[in-house]
């Protein structure tokens, strides 16, 4: 299995949005559709924070920053 | 004998006061500056809990803004000497924040974006395997036409 499906990924079921594992397991809350553009502008700060704290990044955090990158209709706050 | 030392004891006396008093009030603005800036952490923990999107990107906005800037690791000269300035300035005012602290809001910043998960219903897990099923007839499928 490669290693880009071991990672977390935020996935749409019916109408809200979730950050899952490998294994299904949830790694947040559901967000619906209309909270995501702001959970996505969350997660960039979020990332930054982590950052500057010198912490090692959060792989649910990073899901929501790669769903960012790939969705660009998601315009920032 | 005393009267002789007298003349030369009142400096020196004066002296370890006026240092006293000096050292007490760095103590003072150093403690008064991390009071200070743990209120503003306060404040945007505050505002990103509020129910509105836009107060909890201001929120978060607030607290990344009050961490230590980081250095890029392709930064210009002048970025450099400018980053040199004011960590100095912060080392002289500032209040080092420890790393229980650090790990505080590292805990806070992903619990105000994550929340609290909660289990699949059956339903949902089974709509995400059937979309795992398609993802791999899909593929499937792609490779044969590239054949």
């Amino acid at each position: 299995m490669p290693a880009e499906d071991n990672k977390p990924r935020l996935v749409q079921i019916k109408d809200f949005y979730v950050v899952l594992d490998k294994d299904n397991t949830p790694l947040s809350q559901k967000y619906t559709m209309s909270e995501l553009p702001v959970v996505l502008e969350k997660a960039a700060i979020s990332a930054r924070i982590i950052e500057k704290l010198g912490k090692p990044s959060n792989p649910a955090i990073d899901a929501l920053l790669e769903y960012r990158k790939l969705n660009k209709k998601h315009a920032p706050v | 004998m005393l009267e002789a030392i007298t003349p030369f004891l009142t400096p020196i006396v004066a002296g370890v006061a006026a240092w006293i008093a000096i050292r007490t009030l760095k103590l003072r603005i150093r403690v008064d500056h991390a009071d200070q800036w743990w209120k503003r952490v306060q404040y945007g923990v505050d505002k990103a809990l509020e129910s509105g999107g836009k107060s909890q990107v201001v929120g978060m906005d607030v607290i990344e803004s009050l961490l230590d800037p980081v250095l890029k690791p392709n930064a210009s000269y002048e970025e450099k000497v400018n980053y040199n300035i004011r960590i100095k300035q912060l080392k002289k005012v500032g209040w080092k924040v420890s790393q229980s602290e650090k790990d505080m809001l590292e805990r806070i910043t992903a619990k105000l974006l994550l929340g609290a998960p909660q289990p699949l219903s059956p339903d949902d897990l089974k709509e995400i395997t059937e979309e795992s099923k398609m993802d791999v007839t899909e593929t499937k499928g792609g490779g044969m036409n590239a054949s």
